[in-house]
């Protein structure tokens, strides 16, 4: 198991730099190979009095006038190692791993993760809660009462939750509970430490919005999951066995259907947590993905870079706990 | 008298009017539960103490003037500072807000009108003594200002704020850098972050004592009051300087100081307590507010609501509303009575690319002129009230000495196909070349616009249009907002590859004076190869002559007829088809307190304003 575990988080880390190697090569070389200049990269962060000393001195602090393997090779480094810049008046030290500061505020990529991070694991984990809830128990009970009204009306929502995306649903709901109850507040993110309270309240909405259509995903899912389940000779013996309906449903049955959910809850968890963009525009809520959005809008490459990696490091672990889970959730599946 | 010149002397005689009716009958300024003055009222900058009211109310007058400290006022903005730190930004909203935690040398006076495109002392004491036939200007700064840690002002910071602002962009890029023009340096200083030598700086900026700054200018600028307006030049000691990061640790010398700033975040402030009010005899820093929230990077389609659900007190934004919000304000007598339509001090205009063939000949260019279309323009920018008034000059009428002129008038500014074949033909001459044997131009050329805003993709499919029925097929490229300088419509190699003959833009003045609007976009000295603001491309030496002109001339009234000259001769030369003078729609809260539209920062005066 630990071998595994490692191997797993080894092959992740190469992953991962292929990934940053990818990354680098789209934003940075694609832009040289278009006609980019380092001296236009750099104007584009000089206000409008287009200095050429500034231009000049954007491109040498940002590192611009070094060749491309230099820059990617001192990033690198300072993902493992940390590295030295300077603010003008002196050096500072960025720790690893850092992932080097934003060209648009003068931050480090880091500090600025580490403030945004909150804010969609946030975002995700409480979704993440309400749409496996919400999706299972639907997907159960259409599936024991199938054919019934509460089966259609379970299957109808989930087919309207699949079809209306967060930026429809979303304003929908901050115009109704927001807006014309006043019940919730419309947008905006308190952090948890500072009054958990309002940090629930403010985030009940976009739980909702990005929840809904990934409970109607997982709905369908557990139907059918359950309905293929149901049919399988282990419950016949299950029931033959005199054990308890209740046991059957939820030891035997569920156990077995759940094991495609928590292949697909771990993706979608990951890519949740790799920044739920679409909710953190509606409800501008200032997490990773909004962040990484407008940092390509910006070309603020050390952040985007520092958001790709960060994201798909969440993908990798999630596909890990995953793949552990498979273990707890399937006695079948022995990992070696 | 020409339309212009009365909607100016409408707006002056309405302030004039509003003001005396106010003074003359309080009684009827407290009727109005919405704007009685919520405090004690004293002395307030503008003199005024009674309360405006009604729809452009705070263009003509202070809506709800008060000297009373209120609760906390949050507001909300677009986007993000481009840098809080005074000597590392550009932003308008930036400029319009500085004024709560830092002190410049000069500021913009808090009245309504063209009396607010003046400047004042702020920690200055008077405005410059001018010497040595305008070549030295010396100031003296207020005794006693104290930075929010308790450390006295003195002016050799403000020299070392302006060194690091103007000589140090090597670090601190987004700011202007107008002095290192003007200012006279022998040393060549290479700014304080390559130069660490604490005793070398600009020769030309000397502080004889703690309280005096003298600047030798190379040549005679007779505007360098307004350079002092500048936030640059707020105070900054060497010794707390941190480059490009000062901005987390910024010293404030307002009457608040900055708590904490997270990027894309919020910034709070809080009241500085090393403020002294007695510092501040002209009452330009107030506390009007017990706490500033400013949330940043709030979605534009929600601010107006959360305007109008009293969740936000003001936007900091300063663009006015959405078109759904300005239906809405103007169809409620209630929230217009709450709302301004006031100039934006900027000015919406083509460029015409005078360096790419056939539009380097004058005619050419003018039958663009001539057949453009302003009437649909202005209506689809939002008709006069949220979009603005026809332009036909290159400045804005709200710059102080400007002109009305129309050289390319044509009846209710449709356009003159006649006149513009008549230019074209012209054209065709000089330039066969160029032309097909049916008068019409062998080139598709392209139009280059903004990404951000979807009117300005239908003016320019109108000039499109306009310009397809005279025989020049052009194509529309929409290019990324914050590249467009530098990479597209202002990057001469983008623009000669993809053969740009026209681009918009929308040019706002740093300040408001002939130099402050018109130099940045349409002098020769001011082209670059990428990141360029001069549209037009042209080297225009008769342009260039009149800045040389105008900036050794040192009585007012003389310098602005300068600049109208100028004004006079880029229209002559067909370098820019005006399209409106930037009008916005904006909302003020009945929570707000203490406003007034600043014509001098085209928005608000963010600092004088307080909530109830």
């Amino acid at each position: 198991m630990i071998n595994y575990i490692v191997r797993r988080l080894l092959a992740g880390v190469v992953l991962l730099f292929v990934i940053s190697l990818i990354t680098f090569f789209i934003f940075f070389v694609i832009p040289r190979l278009g006609g980019q200049t380092p001296e236009s990269l750099a104007s584009s962060f000089v206000g409008k009095t287009q200095d050429p000393k500034a231009i000049e001195g954007v491109m040498h602090r940002f590192g611009f006038d070094q060749s491309i393997w230099v820059q990617y090779g001192r990033y690198i480094k300072g993902v493992f190692f940390g590295y030295d810049f300077s603010n003008g008046a002196e050096q500072v030290h960025c720790f690893a791993p850092c992932l080097g500061f934003s060209y648009k505020n003068d931050i480090l990529v880091s500090h600025s993760i580490s403030e945004w991070l909150p804010v969609t694991l946030s975002i995700a984990l409480g979704a993440s809660v309400v749409w496996l809830l919400f999706g299972v128990t639907v997907g159960v009970i259409s599936a024991l009462r199938r054919g019934t009204w509460v089966d259609r009306a379970g299957m109808l929502t989930a087919l309207m939750g699949v079809s209306l995306p967060v930026y429809f649903i979303g304003p929908l709901l901050m115009i109704v509970f927001a807006n014309n109850w006043h019940l919730l507040p419309d947008s905006g993110y308190v952090p948890l430490t500072t009054d958990p309270y309002q940090w629930f309240m403010h985030l009940v909405l976009p739980w909702a919005a990005t929840a809904f259509g990934l409970a109607a995903l997982y709905a369908r899912l557990t139907r059918v999951g359950m309905l293929d389940t149901l049919n399988e000779d282990f419950i016949r013996t299950a029931r033959a066995k005199g054990l308890p309906e209740r046991t059957v449903i939820f030891k035997h049955a569920l156990r077995a259907a759940l094991t495609p959910i928590v292949t697909i809850f771990g993706m979608d968890l990951g890519f949740a947590l790799g920044g739920v963009v679409l909710t953190e525009y509606v409800f501008n809520l200032p997490g990773i993905g909004r962040e990484a959005v407008d940092a390509v809008n910006q070309s603020d490459l050390p952040v985007v870079m520092g958001v790709t990696i960060v994201a798909a490091a969440f993908i990798v672990l999630a596909n890990l706990v995953v793949d552990l889970l498979y273990g707890v959730v399937d006695p079948r599946v022995r990992l070696s | 008298m020409n339309r212009h010149s009365k909607l100016l002397g409408g707006v002056a005689l309405a302030a004039s009017v509003a003001l005396a009716a106010s003074a003359c009958s309080s009684s009827k300024s407290k009727s109005s539960p919405s704007t009685k003055p919520t405090g004690n009222v004293t002395t307030l900058p503008s003199g005024a103490n009674s309360s405006a009211e009604g729809f452009n109310a705070a263009v003509n007058g202070f809506v709800r003037p008060t000297d009373k400290q209120g609760g906390t006022m949050t507001l909300v903005n677009r986007s993000d500072w481009d840098s809080p730190d005074t000597g590392n930004q550009y932003d308008a909203f930036a400029w319009a807000f500085d004024g709560n935690y830092a002190r410049s040398m000069m500021a913009y006076a808090q009245k309504p009108g063209v009396e607010g495109t003046k400047v004042v002392p702020d920690l200055a004491q008077a405005a410059g003594v001018v010497s040595d036939g305008g070549l030295t200007w010396t100031y003296k700064i207020k005794t006693g200002v104290k930075y929010s840690d308790g450390t006295v002002v003195k002016a050799a910071d403000v020299k070392y704020a302006i060194e690091r602002s103007n000589w140090g962009q090597d670090v601190l890029q987004n700011g202007p850098n107008y002095f290192t023009n003007f200012v006279k340096d022998d040393t060549k200083y290479q700014g304080p972050y390559k130069d660490t030598n604490p005793a070398d700086g600009v020769s030309g900026i000397q502080t004889p004592d703690d309280s005096t700054i003298v600047f030798h200018l190379k040549q005679p600028f007779a505007d360098f009051d307004y350079l002092m307006a500048i936030p640059g030049s707020a105070p900054v000691p060497r010794s707390a300087d941190k480059g490009a990061d000062y901005f987390k640790s910024y010293l404030a010398t307002g009457q608040y100081k900055i708590d904490s700033y997270k990027p894309g975040v919020e910034m709070d402030l809080s009241p500085n307590p090393s403020f002294d009010p007695s510092t501040d005899p002209d009452k330009l820093h107030v506390l009007r507010a017990s706490k500033i929230v400013v949330k940043v990077k709030q979605d534009k389609s929600t601010i107006d609501d959360q305007l109008f659900n009293g969740s936000a007190d003001g936007d900091l934004t300063g663009v006015g509303v959405q078109a759904a919000g300005q239906a809405k304000v103007m169809g409620d007598p209630k929230l217009k009575a709450d709302a301004d339509s006031a100039y934006a001090n900027s000015e919406s205009y083509f460029a015409i690319n005078g360096t790419m063939k056939p539009f380097d000949n004058l005619d050419c260019r003018q039958a663009v002129e001539w057949i453009t279309d302003k009437n649909t323009m202005q209506t689809q920018l939002g008709g006069p009230i949220a979009g603005g008034d026809i332009a036909t000059t290159a400045q804005p009428p709200t710059v102080p000495g400007w002109v009305k002129e129309d050289q390319y008038a044509t009846t209710d500014h449709k356009g003159d196909a006649t006149k513009a074949k008549a230019s074209l033909a012209k054209c065709q001459s000089a330039e066969p070349d160029q032309f097909n044997a049916d008068g019409t131009l062998k080139t598709t050329y392209e139009i280059t616009i903004r990404d951000n805003a979807d009117r300005e993709e239908k003016i320019a499919e109108t000039l499109q249009n306009n310009l397809k029925s005279i025989g020049i097929q052009t194509t529309i490229d929409a290019k990324p907002f914050n590249k467009y300088n530098a990479d597209f419509a202002g990057n001469r190699q983008y623009s000669q590859a993809h053969k740009v003959a026209i681009s918009f833009s929308k040019w706002g003045w740093d300040f408001p004076t002939g130099y402050g609007y018109m130099y940045g976009i349409f002098a020769g000295s001011a082209i670059h190869e990428s990141g360029n603001y001069v549209l037009s491309w042209m080297d225009d030496k008769a342009v260039d002559q009149g800045f040389e002109t105008a900036l050794a001339e040192t009585d007012k009234t003389k310098r602005d007829a300068d600049y109208a000259a100028i004004d006079h001769q880029i229209m002559s030369d067909a370098l820019i088809v005006p399209i409106v003078y930037n009008k916005e729609l904006v909302y003020r809260p009945e929570t707000l307190t203490n406003v007034v539209f600043s014509q001098a920062l085209g928005m608000y005066y963010f600092s004088a304003m307080g909530v109830k």
